[in-house]
């Protein structure tokens, strides 16, 4: 800020970002979930990662003698998080939004803020499947944190059970198609009957 | 009397008067003409104590909003530079507007030359260049430190998180280098005028008890930290 413009920028009310219209999709990391979100990618719609905007959610710590505008900070956070990963065409088109640390917080100030999404999509695992994946992933793993993302994730899912698919670590792309209600051969250039999620 | 009852019960007029000292406030940040003070240290190390007592020359008060908390998931997610900046402003300017009117508010004094006291325990040194950036360079730097022993145990008891113990206290003397300020010993037991000498050169008789816990000295790794610490900044420490 280092023109007096730029500061009185600030004071200005913020045009709202709003997608046309979005879908969710949510669930455990390093299992599929970009994957799930590359499928429903097409012409018509844009993919924004939002993981982890729980943290953000975090702050300021809730204690009385904290006087916070929460719900402006909020709104600006979603506003900047979407035109920082948004140009102004793709704003047009139905976003896909993906989170695999999705909260109950974010999601009902998602709805609050945009309305209700036109479909929601998770993936989820048993803990011995996703304990596999998260140790290929990380250099230093570590069993607490493994069950602290796990259980963190399984959360949401939980809540909205009806809506998300179990995989085991024998994963058939049949399977996300019949998730879906969609054929996948020409959008995702894997093999049929090729597990997807170890690719 | 708790804070928000000290709030309740401001009448129509200071309520009124509050109004306008806040558009003051935030007409000031428009031109970076803020005289704010900070108060930093390790927690448990009088931090709170200290921006009580300031805020009797001040019209508003920020505490411990977890500053380095907005900043995990915009660097996680590697936003650019100018939406990053983007966000800090509009969180600060939040934080200006819905200020704490200071605690001796109910006090009904105008002599507040200062706009506001910010308070943060464990400040870090990132989050400090985002005030200079946004609100100026401080007017008065306040440094806050403990003998270890002591503030181990309170730390201790106050979190149950035995190991951000040395990391609070290690990351604060850091952020002093670059930061800098008058030091604050709380280990000095300092009664409630030494502190109003050290802040404001005179005594005030603000109605407050200032009450501190001994505790056997015990050696540990930060011991020698601390004494190296003292040794190295002596001439910043403030006697009364």
């Amino acid at each position: 800020m280092k023109t007096l413009r730029q500061r009185i920028s600030i004071f200005l009310p913020h045009r709202k970002v709003k997608p046309k219209s979005w879908i969710l999709t949510y669930g455990l990391p390093y299992i599929g979930v970009d994957v799930l979100s590359f499928a429903l990618n097409n012409s018509s719609t844009h993919i924004v990662k939002g993981n982890g905007i729980f943290m953000a959610f975090g702050f300021p710590p809730q204690f009385n003698y904290i006087k916070f505008n929460k719900m402006q900070y909020r709104q600006n956070l979603i506003d900047i998080l979407l035109l920082s990963k948004c140009s102004k065409k793709q704003l047009k088109k139905t976003l896909i939004l993906q989170d695999h640390f999705l909260t109950k917080d974010v999601f009902d100030f998602l709805v609050y803020y945009w309305g209700f999404p036109q479909n929601k999509y998770s993936i989820s695992c048993d803990f011995e499947y996703f304990k596999l994946k998260y140790y290929q992933r990380h250099k230093n793993p570590s069993i607490l944190d493994c069950k602290r993302i796990y259980q963190h994730s399984m959360e949401m899912i939980n809540e909205k059970s009806n809506e998300n698919l179990h995989i085991k670590n024998s994963f058939k792309i049949c399977e996300l198609e019949n998730y879906l209600n969609m054929d996948l051969s020409k959008i995702i250039p894997f093999k049929a009957c090729q597990n997807v999620f170890d690719t | 009397m708790n804070h928000e009852e000290k709030f309740t019960k401001l009448g129509k007029i200071s309520k009124l008067y509050l109004f306008f000292l806040k558009k003051l406030v935030v007409f000031k940040f428009l031109f970076r003409k803020l005289n704010w003070v900070l108060i930093y240290g390790p927690p448990r190390t009088g931090t709170t104590l200290l921006s009580e007592i300031a805020s009797f020359e001040s019209k508003f008060m920020i505490v411990d909003i977890g500053l380095q908390l907005m900043r995990v998931f915009p660097e996680n997610s590697k936003w650019p530079s100018s939406s990053r900046s983007s966000l800090y402003n509009l969180v600060y300017l939040n934080l200006l507007k819905n200020s704490h009117e200071g605690t001796w508010f109910c006090l009904n004094r105008f002599n507040r030359p200062y706009d506001f006291v910010l308070k943060q325990a464990a400040l870090r040194i990132k989050d400090y260049n985002y005030l200079v950036k946004i609100f100026g360079p401080p007017s008065k730097i306040y440094f806050c430190i403990r003998e270890p022993s002591a503030y181990r145990i309170s730390h201790l008891k106050k979190f149950s998180q035995p190991s951000h113990i040395e990391d609070d206290y290690l990351r604060s003397l850091k952020a002093y280098e670059k930061i800098g300020g008058t030091v604050v010993d709380y280990s000095c037991g300092y009664s409630l005028e030494d502190y109003e000498i050290i802040m404001f050169g005179q005594r005030k008789s603000l109605p407050l008890e200032v009450s501190h816990k001994h505790y056997k000295l015990k050696e540990s790794n930060l011991t020698r930290v601390y004494e190296n610490f003292k040794t190295k900044n002596f001439d910043f420490f403030a006697s009364p």
